[in-house]
């Protein structure tokens, strides 16, 4: 609509700036632009600072009383608000009036504050010169007597900006003498709060005009942080755009014509309210759309509780899994005892008669997928819907989210931006070429330390059908629970400990049938696919530091999780992720003959890892 | 005292499953995130759990213009090239990218208000809840701020049909300037925006001038608040506030967005609140005992924003939750402590003084009883086509007999809360009465 419009509304101003006072160096100084910077120095040293410090210092100790007659607002500071009605009228003419005075006056900065109000009037004026046009056609949703308010807009926020400015300068002020710091900051509230309460029209922002609020709204964008010259301003860059020091002489208020928005008003904003009340028809709008899935009104929570002790039964038992201190609820549970009308035994019986109620959501992930989603982030960075129209076909963008957010909190994770990493050293970038990878690294920054995290994770590696193809021991190292080093501590998933080894699974099974099929049969808890693994890699950020793997063996039917840490050297991992199913036993081997984790066995572990893995290949 | 509250609770299992796309802050996951704790619990078994109705674009177009919501329907990341005019128009791209699956997205979370407040209107439950909801940058003809369509708007709008005030509470450190502008005019809808302002924050409204306009006048409450704030000053301004929103408004229906960002550490926020502070406020808008529609928001730490809306689901239910996290398939994002109120680590000071929030709160208040001088016909419980039309002017609208009584506190309290000392707003006062 007026986006050009308000571009080049913003330009116009941009040129106004240069023209202002010294009160305008205050104004602009969060542009974000070297050349009002350079303009800025060259005022400040036109400046007399000492006479100016001088001058804020005297009025810091002044009483406050006296700073607001000096800035004009003495008067103002009793009016009694019930009038406020009436004296918006009068100052609605006053303001007409002063409209058509003010073209004139421009360049006579006599103080600071009427110097203020120009600037602002001007600004408003230069805008509605530029947008006159747009003006016209856009009255229409406005009566007459809109203009009238307009006007008030302009005195109000004349009066609130110079209040701002006064703001702004004692804080100045405050900071450079020191002493008054604290004394010029509460003046500042105070002035602030003295003028709003005597300040009656602060709607400061009706006006029907797009053009003029959109040249004000827009011309922010220049200051706001990474926003580029009239582009709109930016929720996700805005938010820390200044120094440290700016932020302090930046409270609430001042120099708002920078970057403040205004509330806009006419049809093109506003809902439509109905009028009046009714009354639904005998059936909801939306009633046979949507699915009941629980209600809680039909049961006392004890037999709920008992029910869902039960339910979870048939599938824990193969797996002796403990619950934990918290039961989970079960939705599918639930919404089946719904079904039945809440005949406990009814819903039993369904739910045994298909003990593995499929999952409508999720299934497990391939090895083979799971390998192509990371080549695919790799090549793609975070684009889902790429990864999925050229790598994962079999999953749809929706499943490709979930699946990131479980993978992205394994140690399979750890080991693909580790590799990344290596791979960055040993290939010279391409200039010029967009590294998502290099951004995707950059996200990871700050977030890895997990080592003292319990691991579940129920996406990873599923689909038996799949994984006869490539099942592989680089999988295995993702899942390990690491049992021991997290367990210990903290205290929080105590229970863990006992999860990992009842559902363990031993070390043969891992090795010889396809690691998926482990992860498939206890499904119905998040809890048991952190369990089938046996090795974990658990690395520093820091690539200087030995990477420390964590082998965990789960050995035999007795399902006693034993954890092996070895110290290895950092190349290893980038040979690890193409290893196979048998290596999974030999590693393990190797892993219980390095078990001291000493320093010297190191180079040796590495080597033997190397070779492993070729044998494999 | 037993807590009677009918929760429903409206959950897509597919609404987090979207991806804004690379190194975008807004991660729709967080919903699954929280779904999940929610389960873990056991939470869900207490409410009225609804896999909720989808918004079609005729519900949309209740507040937006129809070439908009025409235009989310179509756009893809495939046809992108098409629409290049209309991107800028409609200010999608930077912050509200295209992404695979954008319209479903909308129309999931849209719907799931929508129901929410269908709901309550029905009085089918008391308090509905739907996380995946609270979008409220979005404008009638634009997106903004990762928000396309405005879904609390077209909520607030059905709840106008059974409620003649709805009221509005937002606590996302983001200004609500889309809900503000849509209802800036009327005095059916007052909203209230906790939020920091200034310093190029976005969106850049909710100047505490900000009041609203002709019909609207002094129903579009701002509370302008600077960095750092903590549970202790933000309750401060907060609770009063609120209450004298509900003195004066007396709404009979609420909608509460939760922005989590308001939290410390947040990814875009520069509050300081812990996940109990935050939840205070909820809990305090719970005990109003009105109606109420909440509602998510911002929130861009996903393991806070979990927590957050894990933690306020219980109070809604009222119901204790240990501080330990339950075990999940996400149990990794909430390290090293794994707790549900990790302690609070701000990075920055709280910038709000004392003063500055009695003087803010004072100017609300002082606000508020402009409503007073605006007497409206909304202010009426139920419409009645027999009112006397001079009852419309009396200044006091409120149909209770016992204006004088009300009017002698409003005297009493403000002189004993705010004011020191200042003679102008007794003199005022007296002239009141």
């Amino acid at each position: 609509m007026s986006r050009d419009e308000s571009r080049r509304s913003k330009r116009c101003r941009a040129d106004r700036d240069y023209e202002m006072g010294p009160a305008t160096g205050i104004m602009v100084n969060d542009y974000d632009d070297e050349r009002t910077l350079d303009e800025e120095e060259a005022l400040e040293g036109s400046e007399d600072t000492h006479n100016e410090l001088s001058h804020l210092q005297k009025e810091s100790d002044m009483p406050l009383k006296d700073l607001l007659v000096m800035y004009g607002y003495g008067d103002m500071s009793c009016q009694d608000p019930n009038k406020a009605e009436d004296e918006d009228e009068d100052e609605e003419e006053e303001d007409e009036e002063e409209e058509d005075d003010e073209d004139e006056d421009d360049d006579d900065p006599a103080s600071y504050e009427p110097d203020l109000k120009q600037f602002y009037t001007e600004m408003v004026k230069g805008e509605e010169n530029c947008a006159n046009v747009k003006r016209l056609s856009s009255m229409k949703a406005g009566d007459p007597t809109r203009s009238s308010e307009s006007a008030t807009l302009t005195l109000s926020i004349n009066a609130h900006t110079a209040a701002a400015s006064v703001d702004s300068k004692i804080e100045d002020g405050a900071d450079v003498s020191g002493s008054t710091v604290a004394d010029g900051q509460i003046v500042a509230a105070d002035v602030a709060s003295v003028v709003d309460s005597a300040n009656d029209t602060p709607g400061a922002t009706v006006d029907d005009n797009p053009g003029v609020i959109g040249g004000v709204v827009v011309g922010g964008g220049g200051g706001g942080g990474g926003g580029g010259g009239g582009s709109s301003r930016l929720l996700r860059s805005v938010s820390r755009p200044q120094s440290e020091e700016e932020e302090d002489d930046c409270d609430y208020s001042p120099d708002e014509e920078e970057w403040k928005k205004t509330i806009m008003v006419g049809s093109d904003y506003q809902a439509a309210i109905p009028e009046g009340l009714c009354k639904y028809d005998d059936a909801l709008p939306y009633e046979n759309e949507d699915k009941m899935l629980w209600d809680p009104c039909h049961m006392n929570e004890d037999e709920v509780e008992e029910f869902l002790d039960r339910a979870q039964l048939p599938v824990v038992k193969g797996t002796s899994l403990p619950s934990g201190i918290h039961v989970r609820d079960d939705e599918q549970a639930l919404y089946l005892l719904l079904q039945c009308g809440y005949n406990l035994e009814e819903a039993l019986r369904r739910r045994r008669m298909n003990a593995l109620p499929a999952t409508e959501s999720v299934s497990l992930w391939s090895e083979e997928e799971c390998h192509n989603f990371e080549t695919g982030l790799r090549n793609y960075g975070k684009d889902f819907h790429l990864i999925q129209k050229n790598k994962v076909r079999t999953r749809s963008v929706g499943e490709l989210v979930q699946f990131y957010y479980l993978w992205k909190k394994t140690e399979r994770h750890d080991i693909f931006t580790y590799k990344a990493r290596l791979e960055k050293k040993k290939y010279a970038l391409h200039p010029g070429i967009t590294d998502y990878m290099d951004r995707f690294l950059e996200e990871q920054e700050g977030v890895r330390d997990r080592s003292s995290s319990p691991n579940v994770h129920c996406l990873l590696y599923g689909d038996a059908k799949r994984q006869r193809t490539s099942a592989n021991s680089a999988s295995n190292e993702d899942q390990q629970p690491q049992v021991q080093t997290q367990v210990q501590q903290q205290q929080q998933p105590k229970s863990t400990l006992d999860n990992w080894d009842g559902a363990g699974v031993n070390a043969t099974s891992a090795s010889t049938l396809p690691v998926t099929t482990t992860a498939e049969a206890p499904t119905s808890t998040s809890v048991n696919s952190g369990t089938m693994d046996s090795l974990a890699v658990e690395h520093p950020h820091n690539a200087s530091s030995p990477l420390e793997i964590g082998l965990g063996l789960e050995t035999g039917a007795s399902a006693i999780a034993s954890s092996n840490a070895v110290t290895v050297t950092p190349s290893l991992p980038s040979s690890s992720s193409s290893s196979a199913t048998a290596a999974v036993a030999a590693v393990a081997a190797a892993a219980v003959v390095a078990q001291q984790h000493q320093h010297q066995h190191q180079q040796e572990m590495s080597l033997v890892f190397k070779g492993l893995f070729k044998n494999a290949k | 005292m037993s807590y009677n509250k009918k929760v429903s609770y409206f959950y897509n299992p597919d609404v987090g499953n979207f991806h804004y796309g690379p190194g975008h802050p807004m991660k729709p996951h967080r919903l699954s995130v929280i779904h999940s704790l929610v389960l873990n619990y056991g939470l869900h078994k207490k409410m009225q759990i609804y896999r909720p109705y989808r918004a079609s674009t005729h519900d949309m177009c209740r507040f937006h213009s129809d070439e908009y919501v025409e235009f989310l329907q179509r756009v893809t990341p495939q046809n992108l090239q098409g629409y290049t005019k209309y991107l800028s128009h409609f200010n999608v791209g930077d912050d509200c990218p295209v992404f695979e699956g954008l319209f479903d997205f909308c129309s999931m979370y849209t719907g799931a208000s929508l129901e929410g407040a269908t709901k309550l209107n029905n009085k089918s439950c008391d308090i509905a809840i739907n996380w995946s909801g609270g979008l409220h940058h979005a404008k009638k003809f634009e997106a903004s701020g990762f928000c396309y369509i405005n879904d609390i708007v077209i909520a607030i709008l059905e709840l106008l049909k059974y409620h003649a005030r709805v009221l509005y509470i937002d606590i996302d450190v983001h200004h609500g300037d889309g809900v503000q502008e849509a209802f800036y005019l009327t005095d059916r809808v007052m909203t209230v925006s906790f939020h920091k302002y200034g310093n190029y924050f976005f969106p850049g409204t909710g100047d505490m001038y900000e009041i609203g306009a002709e019909s609207g006048r002094y129903y579009s409450v701002n509370v302008p608040l600077k960095e750092g704030i903590d549970d202790a000053s933000y309750v401060q301004v907060f609770k009063p506030c609120i209450s004298h929103v509900m003195e004066f408004f007396q709404p009979t229906a609420i909608v509460l967005q939760c922005g989590a960002d308001s939290l410390a550490n947040d990814r875009l926020g520069c509050f300081s609140l812990s996940t109990k502070g935050h939840g205070e406020c909820v809990r305090f808008v719970r005990d109003l005992n009105v109606p109420l529609l909440t509602v998510g928001g911002g929130g861009y730490t996903l393991r806070n924003v979990a927590r957050c809306w894990t933690y306020e689901t219980s109070l809604l239910l009222d119901e204790q939750i240990s501080n330990e996290l339950p075990l999940t398939e996400y149990i990794e994002y909430f390290g090293p402590d794994f707790t549900l109120h990790p302690e609070v680590v701000t990075r920055q000071d709280n910038a709000n003084s004392k003063q500055y929030l009695e003087a803010i709160t004072r100017h609300v208040y002082d606000n508020l009883k402009m409503i007073q001088h605006s007497p409206s016909v909304q202010m009426q419980d139920v419409p009645c086509d027999a009112l006397p039309a001079e009852e419309d002017r009396q200044p006091e609208p409120d149909p209770d007999s016992r204006q004088n009584p009300q009017d002698m506190d409003k005297i009493v309290e403000p002189a004993n809360e705010y004011y020191s000392g200042d003679k102008d707003q007794d003199k005022m006062d007296t002239a009141d009465t």
